[in-house]
This record gives structure tokens, C-alpha cells and sequence, in this order.
């Protein structure tokens, strides 16, 4: 009997500290949308990826969130007067998370050089450095791309345009690639644990396709004190619905939420927001050409569609169909660094203005010659989602009411709507662009420039076109972001696209959760996390 | 016995290789490509498209193809870079396979089971009452009753993880969620069936005999009535295995259900391509195995084929 009861308590003992060790281990469990689907740094797209980059890899300069930034790969930095050469200085005895793998300014080198070969074409390809663009044209040899090793820890990047910290936070060209490594594994690098090779506090010890990436940490990074987690763990579809029960069942930690629903039941639970990223611009594009000449007249009537504009009323809109998300009363968000260089500035009331959208319209028909009941039918395109249908008819039922325009839904499969955006073969389609940092220039207001004139918006506007180069061509950030506000300006005022709304997700977490934040590109960073 | 199940095999390539074919064709009829976008530049999309052989003639790309799935190459994925198809297939089809198998023995033991009983108690309340069970598990999608059994059973009593796969425990709300529907055409097939052989000769005169009602119903009712239902199981089997976008996406499985949507979503051809070949190539096999199975399970169908072959 005395033995039976010491095999017990013995078993008692080693559940007990099994359980302990469990308990001790600081774990954080983060869901995520998607699988990363690749963590080579010229190709990853998705939140999922970012989220594993911010805590596996570092960029010449690390983003601390809200403007700030501190030396990432790079201990210093020097920059020329008109802000185009950037000549980066590496912390010495920099290794990869193999421990022996040297990381010096040939790797940096490296990754710019993989990342603009034609030969492959890399869905991150940026050619913000100098040449960069010919030399993926084939007009110039890659010795004449703005990227230069001067010794095994200085890099020197030439810009096309005057840059700022924020242009050198992201690995895909201010990161570092080991060639022998990627080389062994050629087209499968970076689609495993085991073919990809870290750099950062973490480094990625299991990846189970479409189910999880396990992150551990680096014990070779430079600043052991970043790692405050022994794990991070990215569950893949932990999102909506699913994320809420998992919270509430104990099975998740961290996850972002849109929807007010999803938001209360969580926040009764005891989780907490701890930080916020705007997540797009949400509207409809306009093609100022038209889908056929006869709508191409008045859409590229600049009164016409200013009475298009005023005629929505975005609070309703949000209210009704785009529920989580916040009437977009101009371009910029009050969270983008843009936003601060003309804070008084709305472009449309968020409640619409049905008088003045009246007298706009008349304005409209008076300079085009035409009556109300010489309106043609506007098409209005979009993906054929519910959420997506239900968004355009509220837009069909203001216009219909407020001006008495009449429209069509066109809702279609997404390649028969990428493939209509692309040829112009549409009037107005629901769309939204991501932002990037510091201003929309780059995701957004690009696309309206002539130089990048494409069939996609029929847009052409030689005043846009000078102040936004204007904007891209300043020397320094203030000098950006002042100009950046009257580009915005003339942007919204012209109603080149009527932007409705701003999706922002909001991070939720333990309430004794600390050091979550949000870096530049919405990635989540938890590397410091402390319970 | 051989000829046959040559002639079943020869069969089954051509089949493969027609649906191979009629879904190159068709997939390439689809308006645009996997790298159309309206935020990348022209000169990338068409640098992608030449690195994946889009940019030459359809009839050239289809030779490639072919000859490459001869090899049994079925390309890299276009969608999810530096994943081969195969690697794919490989990693999720042994669990969509795990948790279809657990789904269809629940389903078909649970069908089954209320078709015996629909049977012996033809037209009466149990019958009734049986029958409106398993309708109920048609009429209920597995939209609605996933999330509401993860809420019960996961967040409210605790009994059940809530996601995940591996352990025992994870597979138990999936397994039932996705067998569910499956419960009422089980129970009605097996209805039908036993109330055909309940009127042969060998079960009347098996009950004339004395013989137990247990050992009536198991030995020569359920046994017999099993044959038709067989020839249904193959494409049961197939169609459960290859797993469940809903199921899947409900309960964090990571497995090829949700390829088969997003891999058309995302125009993914050599996803599309691999995951139909590979669909059909099973589904063939198991109708090649059903019709093995069904010769073995009735003997006059054993004969049929020797007196053909003599």
C-alpha cells in the first residue's frame, strides 16, 4: 500500500512540475489572417509576414512606430545635403541566428541586387534607388544602380528622390540576404524554417504550413535585452469570430479587430486595446475617362463630381454597411504623420451637404449643356462579395435620392474586375489602397500622376502632376509632408477619387500586456512584450 | 479478374489525362492572370509572367505541362512562392484525409445505424422521429453549426479545444460538424436498402427458422444491403477526404480544403492544375477500388466477370 501511495504522490510531483514549466514559459500566442506564404523579404506581403519580419529581421533603420526611429542594422548614418546619398555605417560583428554566418554590407548589397532582377520579377520591387528602374529595364548595367559597397560595414544607397529614415525601415531594400544560403536553396528559399535565415531578436524554429510559425529566441542577435518572449507563436486564421472564441477559451493572446461586435465581446472579457494601424483608404476609384464617352463627359467634369461627393453621406454609409470603419472626411488619417501638416483641413463634411451637392450638379449641367434626364447610367464595379454589394447600393440609393443619378451594379469575379480596372473598362469601381509612410505619395496619389498614366483611372492633371513631384522631390520630411498637404489638398478638392472611409484595426490584448506596437507599414511588433 | 482490373486502370489514365487536358483549357479561359494587379507595375507583372512561362503561346505552355506531370511534376505554386505543388498536397491532404475519414466513420456509422432502425420500424415514430434527425443535419450548414458547437462545447463548457489539429480531443467538433451532413443520406440509402432485402426469401426463411432478430438484421439484412450502398462509398469517400473550406477555416485546420477555393480565387494555375489532377487520379482510384470491393462483396457479380472472361 505505502508503495502504491508513494507511485502516486511521485506522479503527482512530475505532473505538478510539468505544469510548472509550462506555466514558466513566457509565451505569446498572436493570431493572424494568412499564412506568410513566403519569408523571402522580396516577395512577403501579407501582415502575417511582416509580423515575422519585425521579429526575425531588421532593415538598416528600425521603425518604433509614430515617426520614431533608432539604428537598426546600421549604428549611424550620414546623409548629403539634397537627401539622395545615404551612407550607412553596420554595427561590427554582426552574425545571422546560425551563430557563425557573418552579416556585412555585401548582404545588404545583396538583397537590393536579388530584389530588382528582371529576370525574376519580385513582387516587393521598389525603384525608389537611382537607375534602379533602368537597370530592371535593361537600359543600364547594375554597377549604375544607386547602391554601393565601400567596405564590409558601410553601404552607400543613391535615391531617385530625396529619402528620409522611414524609406530604409523595410527589409525588402534595407535588409540583408546571406547569398551562399539563398543560392542553396533557389526557388524554394524562404518557403521553410529550415530555408530562411534570420537575423533579428527571434528566429523562426517551426513553421507549419497554414497552421503556425513558431518563433524562438535569436541568441546571437546583437542586443539580447529586445527578446523579452521564449516564444511567439502566429496562429494562421485566428481572426474575426474565430479569434474572439479562441480569446475567450485561453487560446490566443493577441489579435486585431475591425468589427464593433467582436470588439465589445472581447473588451468584456478583460482584454484591452493596445495600439491601432490604419489599415487602407476605403472608395470608390472614379475614371475620369469614363467607361464610354458619353459617362467620360461628366465624370471628368470636376463639379459633376464634386455633387457626386457631397451627395454621400458617410456617416450613414458607415453605419449601415461598413460598420468598424470611420467616414473618411479627406486623404489623410489623424494617425499619419501627414495629418499633423494641416490638421484643419476637411475636404467634405462626413454628414454630406445635399444643397450644395445640388448646385455643384446644376453648375455641372450648365457647363456640359446638358438636363438632368440626359444623365446616362453609371456603372458601379465591384467584387462580387455581399459586403461589396451591399456598399455600392447605399452609394445607388444616395445618388438616386439626393441627385436623381441613376447607376448600375456591376459585381464580378476579382480577375474580371482587375482585369476591367486595368483596361478602363469601368466608370467607378470600390476599391482601397493601403498607406505607406510618410504620406500616401507612393500607394496612392502615384497612380493620378501622368507619368504613371495608365488606362486604370484616365487621369491626367498637369497642376496634380507638378505639385506632387513637387511633394517627392522635397529634401527634407517637414519639407515633404508641407508640400504633401497641398497636394492632398488639390487631390480631395478635385474629387480625382471619392474616398468614403478609413479602415483602422485595432490590436487587443491581456490588459497587463505592455511594449506592443505598431511599426511603419502597420507591422506589429511584440518582441519586447512584457506580461 | 486481371483483364478486368486492367481494363479498369487503362480506363482511369484516360480519364486523368482528358480531365487534365479539359482543365488546362478551361482554366486559360478564365479573363485575366495571377499576376494581374493594379498596384504593380506593368513591367514587374510581365517579368512574373515570363518567369512562370505565361507569356508563351497557350499550346506551347500546355505541352510543358504535360510533359512535366508524365514526370511527375506538378510546378511550383504561384501563389505561395517556393512551395512546390506537391510539397502542398503532401503537407495538407493526410490531414483533410485524418479528419474526412474520422467525419465519414461518425457519418456512416451513425447513418447507418438509424437506417437499420428506420427499417425495422418502417412507417412508425421512430422511423419518423429518426428520419427528421437526420434531415435536421442536411438542413443545418456547417456555417451555422460549427461556430455554435465552438462556443458551446469550447468557450462556454470548456470541454473541447477550441481550434487546432493533432491531438484526439481537436478532431472530435470538426469530425462531427463535417459528418453531419452526410448522416441523412447515409440513414436514407440504408433504409431503402434493408427494406429491399427484408422481403427476400432467405431473410423470410431465416426468420422462419427461428433464427434471433439480431442475428437476422446483422447476418443477412445488413450484410446484404451493403452492396448498394458500396458502389456510392467511392465517390463518398473522395469527396470527404479532400477536405472542407468551411470546416477547415471554422476550426483552424490546416488542410487542402480552402486550396480548392483559393487556389481558382487567386488564379493559382499550377495549384488548380495539381489539385484536379490530383482529385481526379483519387477519385478514379477509388471507383476502381469500389468495383474490386464490389466484386468480393457479391459473388454473382464475381461470375459475371469470369463467364465474360471465359
Amino acid at each position: 500500500m505505502k508503495k502504491v501511495f508513494a507511485l502516486i504522490l511521485a506522479l503527482m510531483l512530475a505532473v505538478a512540475s510539468l505544469t510548472v514549466a509550462v506555466a514558466e514559459e513566457n509565451i505569446v500566442r498572436v493570431g493572424m489572417g494568412y499564412d506568410p506564404t513566403t519569408l523571402d523579404f522580396a516577395e512577403q506581403n501579407l501582415d502575417s509576414s511582416n509580423f515575422i519580419m519585425e521579429a526575425t529581421a531588421e532593415a538598416l533603420i528600425k521603425s518604433k512606430g509614430n515617426g520614431v526611429y533608432a539604428p537598426g542594422l546600421a549604428e549611424s548614418w550620414t546623409v548629403s545635403e539634397d537627401g539622395r546619398v545615404w551612407t550607412f555605417k553596420l554595427r561590427e560583428g554582426l552574425v545571422y541566428a546560425d551563430g557563425k554566418t557573418a552579416l556585412t554590407a555585401e548582404d545588404v548589397y545583396y538583397n537590393v541586387k536579388r530584389l530588382l532582377d528582371p529576370a525574376v520579377g519580385h513582387g516587393n520591387v521598389s525603384f525608389t534607388i537611382k537607375n534602379a528602374q533602368e537597370y530592371y529595364e535593361g537600359k543600364v548595367a547594375f554597377e549604375e544602380v544607386g547602391v554601393k559597397v565601400i567596405d564590409d560595414l558601410t553601404i552607400e544607397y543613391t535615391m531617385a528622390n530625396p529619402a528620409y529614415e522611414s524609406s530604409f525601415t523595410g527589409t525588402a531594400i534595407a535588409g540583408a540576404m546571406e547569398q551562399a544560403f539563398v543560392e542553396s536553396f533557389g526557388q524554394t528559399f524562404g518557403a521553410s524554417a529550415e530555408a530562411y535565415l534570420a537575423y533579428g531578436p527571434y528566429t523562426v524554429s517551426e513553421w507549419v504550413a497554414d497552421s503556425s510559425v513558431t518563433m524562438v529566441k535569436n541568441p546571437y542577435y546583437y542586443d539580447p535585452s529586445v527578446a523579452t518572449l521564449d516564444k511567439i507563436i502566429v496562429v494562421v486564421g485566428a481572426t474575426g469570430d474565430v479569434a474572439v472564441d479562441m480569446m475567450l477559451a485561453g487560446e490566443l493572446d493577441i489579435a486585431d479587430f475591425a468589427n464593433p461586435n467582436h470588439i465589445q465581446t472581447v473588451v468584456d472579457a478583460g482584454f484591452e486595446q493596445k495600439t491601432s494601424f490604419l489599415e487602407s483608404y476605403q472608395g470608390l476609384n472614379i475614371n475620369l475617362k469614363g467607361k464610354t464617352e458619353e459617362t467620360g463627359k461628366f465624370l471628368s467634369n470636376v463639379n459633376f463630381r464634386k455633387a457626386l461627393n457631397l451627395a454621400v453621406n458617410r456617416d450613414a454609409l458607415v453605419m449601415s454597411v461598413r460598420q468598424g470603419e470611420e467616414p473618411a472626411t479627406r486623404l489623410s488619417h489623424s494617425s499619419e504623420a501627414a495629418y499633423a501638416y494641416n490638421p484643419d483641413y476637411t475636404a467634405v463634411p462626413s454628414a454630406g451637404d445635399v444643397a450644395l451637392a445640388k448646385e455643384y450638379l446644376n453648375k455641372a449641367l450648365e457647363e456640359l449643356g446638358c438636363t438632368i434626364d440626359e444623365l446616362p447610367t453609371f456603372e458601379l464595379m465591384c467584387f462580387e462579395a455581399q459586403g461589396s454589394i451591399n456598399t455600392l447600393t447605399v452609394y445607388q440609393d444616395m445618388w438616386k435620392q439626393n441627385l436623381g443619378i441613376k447607376t448600375e451594379i456591376a459585381a464580378l469575379t476579382i480577375q474580371v474586375m482587375i482585369s476591367n480596372a486595368m483596361s478602363g473598362n469601368y466608370d467607378f469601381w470600390l476599391g482601397g489602397n493601403g498607406p505607406t509612410v510618410p504620406d500616401a505619395c507612393e500607394s496612392y496619389l502615384m497612380g493620378y500622376t501622368t507619368a504613371n498614366y495608365s488606362p486604370l483611372r484616365g487621369c491626367s492633371d498637369p497642376v496634380f502632376d507638378e505639385l506632387y513631384n513637387k511633394t517627392v522631390a522635397s529634401a527634407t520630411l517637414e519639407e515633404r509632408l508641407t508640400n504633401y498637404a497641398a497636394v492632398e489638398e488639390y487631390f480631395c478638392e478635385n474629387v480625382m477619387s471619392l474616398i468614403t472611409s478609413w479602415t483602422t484595426n485595432y490590436i487587443y490584448a491581456p490588459a497587463s500586456y505592455a511594449g506592443i506596437y505598431v511599426a511603419d507599414g502597420g507591422h506589429l511588433n511584440v518582441c519586447s512584450l512584457t506580461k | 479478374m486481371v483483364k478486368y482490373v486492367l481494363n479498369k486502370v487503362v480506363l482511369a489514365i484516360l480519364t486523368i489525362f482528358v480531365l487534365a487536358t479539359a482543365t488546362f483549357f478551361m482554366m486559360k479561359l478564365i479573363p485575366g492572370d495571377p499576376f494581374a494587379s493594379v498596384t504593380t507595375k506593368i513591367e514587374v507583372q510581365q517579368a512574373q509572367r515570363a518567369y512562370y512561362g505565361l507569356d508563351k503561346p497557350v499550346v506551347e505552355q500546355y505541352f510543358t505541362y504535360m510533359g512535366n506531370l508524365l514526370r511527375g511534376d506538378l510546378g511550383f505554386s504561384m501563389k505561395k512562392t517556393g512551395r512546390t505543388v506537391v510539397d502542398i498536397i503532401q503537407e495538407a491532404f493526410p490531414v483533410s484525409a485524418q479528419l474526412g475519414l474520422f467525419a465519414l466513420f461518425f457519418a456512416q456509422t451513425i447513418g447507418w445505424l438509424f437506417g437499420i432502425l428506420c427499417a425495422q420500424f418502417r412507417n412508425r415514430w421512430p422511423d419518423y422521429v429518426l428520419m427528421v434527425f437526420a434531415v435536421l443535419g442536411i438542413a443545418m450548414p456547417s456555417m451555422v453549426v460549427g461556430p455554435l458547437l465552438r462556443y458551446l462545447l469550447g468557450v462556454v463548457l470548456r470541454w473541447l479545444p477550441v481550434t487546432g489539429w493533432g491531438s484526439f480531443k481537436q478532431m472530435i467538433m470538426p469530425s462531427l460538424v463535417l459528418g453531419l451532413g452526410t448522416i441523412a443520406g447515409g440513414t436514407r440509402s440504408m433504409r431503402a436498402s434493408m427494406l429491399g432485402v427484408m422481403t427476400q426469401d432467405y431473410v423470410i426463411t431465416a426468420r422462419a427458422k427461428g433464427i434471433s432478430p439480431v442475428r437476422v438484421v446483422m447476418k443477412h439484412e445488413f450484410k446484404n444491403s451493403l452492396v448498394p450502398l458500396v458502389s456510392n462509398l467511392g465517390v463518398s469517400i473522395a469527396s470527404v477526404l479532400m477536405g472542407s473550406f468551411v470546416v477547415e477555416s471554422m476550426f483552424l485546420i490546416p488542410g487542402l480544403g480552402r486550396y480548392f477555393v483559393d487556389s481558382i480565387t487567386n488564379l493559382d494555375y499550377s495549384l488548380i492544375m495539381g489539385l484536379t489532377v490530383f482529385y481526379g487520379a483519387f477519385l478514379v482510384t477509388m471507383n476502381l477500388l469500389v468495383d474490386v470491393l464490389y466484386g468480393f462483396l457479391d459473388p454473382r457479380i464475381r461470375e459475371t466477370v469470369k463467364g465474360a472472361a471465359k
